[in-house]
């Protein structure tokens, strides 16, 4: 319980630092966002209300107090470009980018373990050498190239996916219970909807999985082959154990800390791919609210973007460190 | 292991084509539904704060104007709400159409035009500068409002071709400030088509207005997607594709390879914007300096932004198109590079080893490449030009305060006769866009006065003047004038590039091929 209320103390200096940061950083940028709010030929009487209205006329200092008082209530700011509250257009936005980073964390993990094991089955062979060599060469592509390319091979040339978006334009989209489309057409017990969201998944999941997946993969196969060269290893096949049986009672179970160390900082790299996938995408998620804010110099949903990616960045963190003694003795015996 | 794998990952493919191959055929069955793919999310859908493309291209077909235009021809002013007007200096009194409903059924009625002007006036962004100048509003009786402007201004009815009308009732229902905020998201117009919903980061959505006055081209859409869509290459890949029947802003080589494909058409248009225009600042050394920018102008090869088209555009001599109704275009003087001039004019500056700083918005590759342009072109008489990209309210910033030698934008007006819209935002003192910080008295008086005179000889003369002053200062590299190419499929029929908008759709004017 300690461990754990130590790790949130430090989950909430880490997010005030990152909220002064990139409040800091957001603002020194020499820009009027009062101004391109207003518009092409708005007046100057305008201007200045607009300017009024966000606070915007106000020294740095106090802008900055009254951002950090509002958080600790709870209070994420103000969309001056959707004239929306932060904390309501993270609501709208945020299941979006959860069932992407979900779907593709989940694809991340089923393929980095399917094809490691696959590859330990026989180091050095034909498959082992294919699957290095593939997953080398797609995470050397960049994101933005990657997800062109499977836009261009999937939609454009064989019409079997979406080009964009989280659901087909012309359908009509399930009702929204949870904001996740995937659980949304499961309530409302239409499989047809659920494989149209699904579909319309496929791309930008695979455009963030075949970027990270090679460390993974790497890493996973790296350590199943180092773990089976063990001598327990060699008494429970010499004792009669299955290949199966050592590979995925054994080998596997002791292989997973650092896999999971791994796993955890890919993670991370998900958080900050997302966003630049939402956007090739058009995916309705945070990275692509925090972008177009960007882009207008709309600071608060930018600076709620940092701190929902740290916040879940930090969670996951959390949850590893406690599935480490879980998963291997060493650590908790070490612990206690 | 493996072979369960492949089975399975191969069950899913063929599943994803079943379904996908069934969406594909649904879309191309779909006549009633138009998606539009827009190159971005409105900020609001208020008809008084709307400013940008993706934003009027709504604001247009929910709501109706007092007055309209010829897309051919648009000196010609044609009814809209209003089916007559008069004139007499200052008082404008314009009777308007009967039987006019709101979407919710409420009658149409001089109180709206009143309430709408009004509250434009009071909230002063979006396109209220084109009846800034606007006294009073009057109204005679629920078919008669008589608008009084402070001055003569023979522009007045075609500006309000592009003010849109809300309903007095919803303006009285929502006041003030605060109530501005229910405008961005909320629709009730007389339009073509019907606000139903928004999807955030998404699409909105339009139902056809069956009662509207109007007249729909033949097999109208009954629905319209509006889809927000900011990446360039996927407007162009979901067009080719069939996921889009019409997307804006389709990058020019795109737009000419769609073109050239089986399905599709290309209709051409006239464009006002005189894009990318390069301002160079008054203000700072060693722009500062008129001989230098002299110079610059002199020096700038104009053929490589032709090229940059692709042989769709031209070399302006002003701001103001030739076919635009009162364009001193044909007799202004042909601009085009001429080193010599150049040299002799950085020569008689008297500045040696010249330099400068040009902050570029960022995200516009016309923008970027003029920049690139006059970098090259300066070289070639001895100025070094350093360009920095910069998001576009920094790079704006960099301009006003000095911190940049040059801006990148485009010079355009959204009135269809109102020439005097194309100085103000750009070279009146204080404009917004008057990114080269020009300030000349002479000139703002000059702009002022044109709209006054109602001769129409007298008043091009002005137009002339206005626009020889801006050449003579030398303060804007007018680097081309491109034409839009847009790609129509072909199983969708009706589209005209809008001359006096950004790009504009009429969704009214769309149809299903039959």
């Amino acid at each position: 319980m300690i461990f754990v209320a130590k790790r949130l103390v430090w989950a909430l200096v880490v997010l005030f630092v990152v909220a002064t940061l990139t409040f800091l950083l957001s603002h020194v940028v020499p820009a009027d966002p009062a101004a391109f709010l207003a518009g092409q030929n708005a007046s100057a009487e305008s201007v200045a209300r607009i300017a009024a209205k966000y606070g915007l006329n106000r020294p740095l200092g106090t802008q900055f107090l009254d951002y950090i008082g509002g958080l600790l209530q709870g209070d994420l700011g103000y969309s001056m470009r959707t004239k929306e509250s932060v904390a309501l257009d993270l609501i709208h936005f945020l299941p979006a980018t959860l069932e992407l980073l979900f779907v593709s964390f989940v694809t991340y993990l089923v393929f980095s373990f399917g094809l490691a094991i696959a590859a330990v089955r026989k180091p050095g062979g034909i498959i082992d050498q294919s699957i290095q060599l593939g997953t080398m060469l797609s995470s050397g592509i960049p994101v933005f190239w990657l997800g062109m390319a499977l836009q261009f091979i999937f939609f454009y040339k064989l019409g079997l996916l979406p080009l964009s978006g989280r659901f087909p334009i012309r359908e009509t989209p399930p009702h929204l219970h949870s904001g996740f489309l995937l659980i949304d057409s499961l309530i409302d017990g239409d499989f047809r909807d659920f494989w149209l969201a699904l579909q319309s998944l496929i791309l930008p999941s695979l455009t963030i999985v075949l970027n990270l997946l090679a460390v993974g993969t790497r890493l996973t196969r790296a350590s199943l082959v180092a773990e089976a060269d063990k001598p327990y290893v060699r008494t429970a096949r010499g004792k009669g154990l299955g290949p199966r049986s050592v590979l995925y009672k054994h080998v596997l179970r002791n292989a997973l800390s650092p896999i999971l160390t791994v796993t955890t900082m890919q993670f991370g790299y998900m958080i900050s791919w997302v966003i630049l996938v939402e956007v090739i995408f058009d995916w309705p998620g945070i990275g692509l609210y925090a972008y177009q804010s960007f882009e207008v110099f709309d600071y608060q949903p930018v600076i709620a973007l940092a701190l929902v990616s740290t916040a879940v960045f930090s969670l996951i963190n959390l949850m590893m460190d406690l599935l480490y003694p879980l998963i291997d003795p060493r650590v908790r015996s070490a612990g206690s | 292991m493996t072979k369960r794998t492949i089975l399975l990952f191969a069950a899913a493919l063929l599943t994803a084509s079943g379904i996908g191959a069934a969406h594909h055929g649904a879309m191309a069955a779909d006549k009633s539904t138009l998606v539009w793919a827009d190159a971005g999310e409105p900020s609001t859908i208020d008809p008084a704060k709307a400013n940008i493309d993706w934003e009027l291209d709504l604001t247009r077909n929910i709501y109706d104007e007092l007055t309209t235009y010829a897309y051919d021809d648009p000196a010609k002013i044609l009814p809209s709400l209003a089916t007559s007007w008069t004139n007499d200096g200052t008082k404008w009194t314009f009777k308007l159409r009967e039987g006019v409903t709101f979407h919710n059924g409420a009658p149409f009625t001089a109180d709206d035009v009143k309430a709408t002007i009004e509250r434009m006036l009071r909230i002063g962004q979006g396109q209220s500068y084109l009846i800034k100048d606007i006294k009073t509003v009057t109204v005679v009786d629920p078919q008669t409002v008589v608008i009084e402007t402070e001055a003569p201004n023979v522009y007045l009815s075609a500006n309000l071709s592009h003010i849109e009308i809300v309903s007095a009732a919803d303006i009285k229902a929502h006041p003030g400030e605060s109530g501005d905020a229910y405008f961005a998201d909320h629709a009730n117009g007389t339009g073509a088509y019907k606000f139903v919903s928004w999807t955030r980061g998404s699409q909105i959505e339009l139902e056809r207005n069956a009662k509207w006055w109007g007249h729909f081209a033949a097999n109208p859409y009954d629905r319209i997607l509006d889809r927000f869509v900011s990446e360039a290459a996927n407007r162009a890949r979901g067009l080719e594709g069939g996921e889009f029947d019409l997307a804006n802003y389709v990058p020019l080589d795109d737009a000419i390879r769609i073109s050239r494909e089986k399905g599709f058409h290309a209709v051409e248009g006239h464009y006002l914007w005189v894009w990318p225009t390069i301002y160079l600042n008054t203000k700072l050394a060693p722009t500062d300096n008129p001989d230098f920018r002299a110079a610059l102008v002199a020096a700038f090869n104009y053929s490589d932004m032709i090229k940059f088209s692709s042989g769709l555009a031209v070399t302006p001599r002003g701001v103001i198109p030739e076919w635009y109704p009162g364009s001193p275009e044909k007799d202004l003087p042909v601009i085009k590079q001429d080193l010599e001039a150049a040299k002799a004019a950085l020569k008689k500056s008297g500045i040696s080893n010249p330099s400068m700083t040009c902050v570029i918005p960022s995200g516009f590759p016309a923008f970027s490449f003029a920049a690139t342009v006059l970098q090259s072109s300066a070289a070639q008489i001895g100025i070094s030009v350093k360009v920095e990209l910069a998001p576009f309210a920094e790079a704006i910033d960099a301009a006003h305060k000095n911190r940049s030698n040059c801006f990148d934008i485009g010079n355009a007006n959204l009135s269809p006769t109102d020439v005097t819209k194309f100085f103000d935002a750009h070279y009146v003192t204080g404009g917004f866009y008057n990114t080269a910080n020009y300030s000349n008295p002479e000139f703002d008086a000059l702009v002022k006065k044109i709209s006054t005179v109602f001769d129409n000889k007298q008043r091009y003369e002005l137009v002339k003047k206005a626009q020889e002053i801006i050449n003579d200062a030398h303060i804007v590299i007018l680097t081309a004038r491109p034409t839009i190419l847009f790609d129509e499929p072909d199983h969708v029929t009706g589209y005209h590039v809008n001359p006096t908008d950004y790009t504009g759709v009429r969704f009214y004017d769309l149809g299903a091929a039959k």
